[in-house]
């Protein structure tokens, strides 16, 4: 009887690690249709300029899907008047960089063009690193994470900052 | 004899005197004409100091071209060092600042604005309609699937 329980606790056990150990996918399904609020706030915060806001979502494939590009405000112009670029190629929260089994942190890079119409100044914002992922979870979607090497160029300006991703739905 | 000699002096005298006045005559037309050397030194003067004025002219027209420049790279230092402290914008619009070369320029703005409109609001007052907004919608409606 011990033997036949140590036996199904090894085994137990061994298939417990063998989940864990490839418990996290790391590509476009932990962002799939997600609305996030996505904000960057600049280091040097001694003027407005580049505090960005959003309401997005993002396809698996890392497209943004315009139909829930929702809200925008830029605290600069207090101004909610923000176009964003639809094309990959310019706006995109890209994780195809993942190609392991056993990552905890999914790397992700980021870009978004696009025009605050209050001014109209002409914005681009870049940005890349890790989200932390639940690893208990093995479908959760990605809910809250940062992208701290973030930089916006707004006008001629530069400013390094972070980019904050908050799940809404 | 004596009258002779009387003769003589009054003579003499005469010419002198007649000489004095000549020469005093003389000396009167001719010294207030200046001499042609005199007026040629002067004009050799005048324009010597022309020379210099011009050439003083020049440098100080080097001199406010060197301070301009340096104005110049002081504004540009300015302009640099208010870009690194964030407190300035260049007025750049975006039709102006057209540094993507991309051909794909189709841009969306976000449905609040397309429901609302652009109203001046303040960040709460526009966040709140915009929250109010997504929920009385289902947003995920009608959203074309993608390829991986």
């Amino acid at each position: 009887m011990n033997r036949l329980f140590l036996i199904t606790a090894l085994l137990f056990s061994l298939n417990s690690n063998a989940t864990l150990d490839e418990r996290t996918w790391c590509d476009g399904r932990i962002i799939h249709w997600n609305l996030y609020q996505v904000t960057f706030e600049p280091f040097n915060d001694a003027s407005a300029i580049g505090m960005l806001e959003f309401w997005m979502g993002f396809h698996r494939n890392g497209s943004m899907i315009p139909n829930i590009y929702w809200y925008s405000w830029d605290k600069y112009l207090m101004n909610d008047d923000v176009s964003l670029y639809t094309d990959s190629s310019r706006t995109y929260l890209d994780l195809s960089h993942n190609t392991g089994s056993y990552s905890r942190g999914c790397y992700a890079s980021l870009r978004i063009e696009g025009t605050s119409n209050g001014g109209p100044y002409s914005f681009t914002i870049s940005g890349s690193g890790f989200i932390s992922r639940d690893n208990s979870d093995l479908s959760s979607d990605a809910d809250y994470f940062t992208l701290n090497n973030a930089l916006i160029t707004y006008g001629e300006l530069s400013k390094w900052g972070k980019l904050t991703f908050t799940q809404i739905r | 004899m004596t009258k002779n000699f009387k003769l003589i002096a009054a003579s003499t005298l005469f010419a002198l005197f007649a000489l004095f006045v000549i020469y005093v005559f003389y000396n009167q037309n001719n010294s207030s004409k200046t001499p042609p050397q005199s007026s040629n030194m002067q004009n050799n003067n005048s324009n010597e100091e022309l020379f210099n004025a011009i050439n003083l002219l020049k440098k100080e027209v080097v001199s406010l071209r060197g301070e301009i420049k340096n104005i110049e790279a002081e504004l540009r230092t300015i302009t640099i060092k208010n870009s690194t402290d964030d407190q300035v914008l260049i007025e750049i619009s975006a039709q102006e600042n057209n540094f993507n070369a991309y051909n794909s320029d189709e841009t969306v703005k976000p449905f609040h604005i397309k429901t609302t409109g652009a109203e001046n609001k303040t960040y709460n007052e526009s966040q709140e309609q915009a929250f109010e907004l997504l929920q009385n919608s289902d947003i995920f409606e009608s959203i074309p699937d993608v390829d991986e």
